[in-house]
């Protein structure tokens, strides 16, 4: 497992940035949202990443992003794999009739262009940090459902099922203690996965101003109004930037650890 | 014909050496049908795919030599092998299913081999095809060249398998445990034609099994193997009637025995 | 104790099981016995309601299993159990092997006591320490014991031995067919030994069915019909089984 060395950067840098996250109040040393210095200015000693165009600190600020997408990030898989399970699993498992309903249900919900349903969803309602991540776990879970449904297929037709179901064991019985924890690799490593996902669909949320709201900040809306001042102030958008892409590149590199290691086990 | 001199087998598991063939030593004869016979895991597959150079990572090859006619193929490059491969030496696998290319009709498949070896055309590679199949006693030849793998029987596809391997006219053929999964009637019969071919072709077998009463049904030497080592050796009737090794009285104890 | 009436069942046109009875008596090991797609697995499949028949009577202890709901069924399975062939595939690879076997007690509900499970491991032949191990930690021979050991631990009166040694070594086949017969005369039960294996079943049963395309062609006691069969397909069986006697060969010339 630690053979595959992109993962255990991967898991460094993701340490990293979970911890700081954490400590953030300890390690900002300015609150995010006060105007503390002149607007854009350099990155330098006591601004490690600039001030913004409003003359916040942007290091502060992305400290105290990092908790808010990296949560939202959590907390959106979290809703999208419930929601995936219970749907995959009773398809897979009922097979049949129920598995068609479900499928086809699946399936339009596949069709529909997720961005714009979040996007309506999020105009209707006043976004904040609570509805970004339900709808973005609501609308995400179809990829896990179909995973699920897969391996309870397969799993299904195992001797070690057709021996629980001969000791008598009922269907929440098998499909809880015995299908499910067989099922869960494939699905631990789309887990992962999803968290990138579910970071990016954040950022270009808030970038749209359709998330996270200011004050807050969210490394997706610090990239707001950063387009304008690309020329003259380019750390307000690399800054950002550059943590969402090195976050969501050190969760593949984790994710692909994680399929390596649980492949041979088989 | 075949001599295999001190062959040694190993692979690495988790940062471990494990030998799989301990130093073994034996020999096969024009119209001789040798037995290997061991548990599952005593390394007689492994010895199988030795004699070809098929062992691949994390396996290799450690030592010892494999005289074919008096070369060492171990030393082979890769061509010369491949020409000994199929035309001089063939082998046979138990899952005679998945030996077989799904995709293509079984008379494709035994022209290709003759086609590659022999560098006939196709139609004449088809009609060799033919003859080939009623060699292995398949019935309806003509119409089992155009059908595919999945529309025979275990039995069938395993004669199919075997008139593959002799198609080039080997002088040794390899059969890896080709009965064990084939029903009681049909084993009978691929053993009945494993004899037949010793005896027309002049063919030499190396026949690799767990099943002691086949062994003993159409074997003239016997090697039983444990833990990658051959424990005893020596002439069928001799291992059946006066075993000298404990593991060899071990087997033949454990071997049901229908009392008629 | 079990008895088959015109037992049948079809898998699309195919008469899988074709219109079968028999009789099992208490204490008795009975086998059916006969090549791959004869039926026998399909009926073992039947007797347990694991597959639902097309039609037929199937009586334990005169009273008619096919009649009872799912969750009457399920009280009379404490009383009849199954082993399956294949040990890499019947065990669930995430649970330990002290689970495996108590799992029974949980789905019913009972408490058997600390003792149980030592006492069962021992009849089987394993060590204490496996309970904690888990499948793919044992040998094929193990893992059936594993498996035999699930499918008694109910105490049950019928027991069904699907194909449990065709997957094994010839030496690790014998000492499953032991710890069957300890098992069997220890706990007094009666098993349908399902097998292909001719030889085996020779070694074990005490009478014997041969089916062949989904039908019964011989039934009786396992001496009679092995030393004088009466119908053509069993003696084409009879005859094919390999001698482990090199003298008595039917190939050599």
């Amino acid at each position: 497992m630690v053979k595959n060395k992109l993962a255990l950067f991967g898991c460094v840098v993701l340490l990293i940035m979970i911890l700081s996250a954490v400590f953030a109040p300890i390690l900002a040393r300015y609150d995010p949202d006060d105007l503390v210095d002149d607007p854009l200015l350099a990155p330098s000693a006591s601004h490690l990443f600039g001030t913004d165009e409003l003359g916040r600190d942007m290091f502060s600020r992305a400290v105290f992003g990092a908790r808010i997408s990296l949560s939202i990030g959590v907390v959106a898989v979290v809703i999208s794999l419930t929601i995936g399970i219970l749907i995959g699993s009773v398809a897979g498992y009922f097979g049949g009739f129920v598995d068609s309903l479900i499928m086809r249900f699946v399936d339009a919900m596949l069709a529909f262009p997720t961005i714009f349903l979040i996007l309506s969803i999020q105009a209707i309602l006043n976004p904040n940090i609570y509805n970004v991540m339900i709808v973005i776990g609501a609308t995400s879970w179809m990829g896990v459902s179909r995973l699920v449904r897969g391996e309870f297929l397969s799993i299904k037709q195992r001797s070690y099922i057709e021996a629980a179901r001969s000791i008598g064991c009922s269907n929440s019985r098998i499909i809880f203690r015995h299908i499910l924890p067989n099922a869960m690799a494939p699905v631990i490593v789309a887990a992962t996965l999803g968290i990138a996902g579910a970071i990016l669909t954040e950022s270009a949320l808030s970038f749209l101003g359709m998330g996270v709201q200011p004050p807050m900040s969210s490394w997706g809306n610090m990239l707001m109004d950063a387009s304008a001042y690309m020329q003259d102030a380019w750390w307000i958008a690399v800054f950002p930037g550059l943590l969402i892409f090195i976050s969501v590149l050190s969760i593949y590199f984790v994710g692909e650890g994680i399929r390596e290691a649980l492949n041979p086990k088989g | 014909m075949l001599q295999i001199k001190n062959l040694r087998v190993e692979y690495e598991s988790d940062n471990k050496i494990i030998t799989a063939v301990d130093g073994i030593n034996l020999t096969i004869e024009e119209k001789q049908i040798v037995g290997l016979v061991g548990g599952s895991g005593c390394g007689k597959s492994t010895v199988a795919l030795s004699i070809l150079n098929l062992i691949e990572k994390p396996g290799r090859i450690a030592g010892g030599q494999i005289l074919w006619d008096g070369k060492d193929l171990l030393k082979m490059g890769s061509d010369e092998i491949r020409k000994v491969r199929g035309s001089q030496i063939s082998m046979i696998f138990q899952d005679p299913f998945s030996s077989l290319n799904p995709v293509f009709t079984v008379g494709d498949q035994i022209s290709e081999t003759i086609r590659y070896h022999e560098g006939l055309g196709k139609r004449s590679a088809l009609l060799r095809a033919q003859e080939l199949l009623s060699d292995v006693m398949i019935d309806n030849p003509a119409l089992r060249l155009k059908q595919y793998p999945h529309e025979l029987s275990g039995g069938m596809l395993q004669r199919v398998m075997i008139a593959m391997a002799i198609a080039c006219g080997p002088k040794l053929l390899i059969a890896d445990e080709p009965t064990t999964s084939l029903d009681v009637t049909v084993q009978s019969e691929i053993l009945q034609l494993m004899i037949d071919l010793k005896n027309n072709l002049g063919l030499g077998i190396l026949f690799i099994t767990h099943n002691l009463a086949s062994v003993a049904e159409i074997c003239d030497l016997v090697a039983v193997m444990k833990d990658g080592r051959i424990v005893e050796q020596s002439d069928v009737f001799k291992i059946f009637e006066k075993p000298a090794s404990d593991y060899t009285k071990e087997l033949l104890k454990a071997v049901p025995k229908l009392k008629c | 104790m079990l008895k088959v009436e015109n037992l049948s069942k079809k898998f699309g046109i195919i008469n899988a099981v074709d219109d079968i009875s028999f009789e099992i008596e208490k204490g008795e090991i009975f086998s059916l016995v006969g090549e791959s797609g004869c039926g026998k697995t399909t009926t073992g499949r039947l007797i347990l309601r694991l597959l639902e028949p097309d039609c037929g009577r199937i009586l334990f202890e005169g009273i008619d299993i096919l009649k009872k709901s799912q969750s009457e069924l399920k009280k009379m399975r404490k009383n009849f159990q199954i082993i399956f062939q294949d040990p890499y595939t019947s065990l669930n690879p995430r649970m330990r092997v002290g689970d495996i076997i108590e799992e029974p007690l949980k789905v019913f509900g009972i408490d058997a006591g600390a003792a149980t499970l030592p006492h069962l491991l021992e009849m089987v032949g394993l060590p204490l320490n496996y309970v904690k191990r888990f499948p793919h930690e044992l040998s094929g021979g193990e893992r059936q014991r594993v498996g035999i050991a699930r499918a008694i631990i109910l105490n049950p009166k019928f027991l069904i031995a699907d194909e449990v040694v065709s997957s094994l070594d010839v030496i690790i086949q014998a000492q499953i067919l032991d710890v069957l017969k300890r098992i069997k005369s220890h706990l007094s039960l009666t098993i349908l030994f399902i097998a292909h294996d001719l030889a085996v079943v020779g070694s074990l049963a005490d009478r014997v069915a041969v089916m062949n395309h989904g039908k019964i062609v011989e039934i009786g006691n396992k001496d009679i019909i092995f030393s004088n069969p009466s119908h053509s397909y069993t003696k084409k069986l009879l005859c094919a089984v390999p001698i482990p006697d090199p003298i008595k060969s039917k190939f050599r010339k």
